[in-house]
């Protein structure tokens, strides 16, 4: 009787180990409280407040106009140029690219490649071709000093007089 | 000079000066600084977000396009779509741009694309005979493939353990009741053996 009762005394320790053990391992998963803590008061309250690096973009100007131009002739980039101002509180890239040339005649168009850019005032040969693609110019613009992109514009030979229009856009990338 | 004078000089200068300011200057339109980084499961998606805002003093509607990848032999380019793709910030006002990345399960762990995505502010100049500026934000968005998690049993697993420990604290207890000890020392099974013994009349 009594080696009897052992057994069953010892299967009933076993059990609460057990189940005392699982316990703990499923709130500790879990994140269930284990305690209750007591209740405290902060000496000290401190606050932080987190200013996020951010940049900006105004153009200007945000037309341009290279006057008339003739066919196998281009433009020198004097007056030519776009401001990029940065308004932020960090630094930007100047990103550029563009569409074709279209007419007040829809059907005549001439390429996107006849517009070149550049860093400085410089020659048209010495541009980059414009393209669809959106390409860095390795121009920065800052908050401290706005970027600048000049801007030519050659017609290829035996283009088509007509009024022709194109968009550029500048992007800043941060 | 004479304050009628003095007062139409004014008036021209204030004027000039008002239409100098008002030639082709776009509105301030900004963004939080830094690239968005992708690292997406094979088969799965991500997504991530950015905050665009009015610096300026005038509203800005905005249009957004997705980043555009170069190719990768034998992979697939992640589809990538972004919210809103357009909309109207008040002046200092902020919206906030949602991008999200499907990763094809076909492709590679360790590939990298990387791209600009456009937030544009629209315009409605026109320029016959010349060209229109139109400026904007860009964000650089890169994208990783990764092998997909190992699967996680969470809740399950512990559910499962402890059954199992239950029933083998369950068996244990009754293994020891059924095999309990009698007088003897010995536990004694729960059937016996009886052996009968029968008289039988013979006639002799």
């Amino acid at each position: 009787m009594y080696a009897n009762s052992s057994k069953l005394l010892g299967g009933a320790i076993v059990a609460t180990a057990a189940i005392v053990t699982f316990s703990i391992l499923f709130m500790v998963q879990f994140g269930l409280p284990l305690a209750f803590a007591a209740n405290q008061i902060a000496p000290n309250v401190i606050l932080t407040v987190n200013v996020p690096t951010v940049c900006e973009v105004s153009l200007s100007p945000t037309t341009l106009n290279f006057g008339t131009v003739i066919p196998s002739q281009n433009t020198i980039y004097t007056n030519q140029n776009v401001i990029d101002t940065n308004n932020g509180n960090g630094g930007a890239t100047i990103w550029v690219y563009g569409g074709n040339w279209i007419g007040a005649n829809t059907a005549l168009t001439f390429g996107v490649a006849n517009t070149t850019w550049a860093t400085s005032n410089t020659a048209y040969g010495s541009g980059h071709a414009l393209t669809q693609i959106s390409t860095s110019t390795g121009v920065s613009a800052t908050p401290q000093a706005p970027g600048t992109v000049w801007w030519g514009l050659g017609i290829p030979a035996g283009q088509t007089a007509n009024v022709y229009s194109q968009n550029i856009i500048i992007t800043n990338v941060c | 000079m004479g304050i009628k004078n003095k007062a139409i000089v004014t008036i021209s200068s204030v004027l000039l000066f008002t239409i100098l300011v008002a030639v082709s200057h776009s509105q301030n339109l900004g963004q939080g600084a830094g690239a968005l980084v992708f690292n997406v499961s094979l088969g799965g998606t991500q997504t991530l977000s950015y905050s665009i805002f009015d610096g300026g003093g005038a509203p800005i509607s905005y249009t957004v396009s997705p980043p555009q990848y170069n190719p990768i032999k034998n992979e697939t380019t992640p589809t990538v779509t972004v919210s809103p793709t357009s909309g109207v910030l008040q002046p200092s006002q902020s919206a906030t741009v949602y991008v999200t990345v499907r990763m094809p399960a076909t492709n590679k762990a360790g590939i990298r694309w990387d791209g600009i995505m456009q937030v544009l502010a629209a315009t409605n100049a026109s320029n016959p005979g010349g060209a229109v500026i139109q400026g904007g934000l860009g964000k650089e968005v890169i994208i990783y493939s990764k092998l997909p998690p190992a699967p996680n049993y969470g809740p399950l697993l512990y559910v499962i353990i402890g059954i199992a420990i239950a029933a083998c604290i369950v068996g244990g207890v009754l293994y020891a009741f059924k095999f309990r000890k009698g007088p003897g020392g010995k536990g004694k099974p729960k059937y016996k053996y009886v052996t009968v013994k029968k008289r039988v009349r013979v006639k002799a």
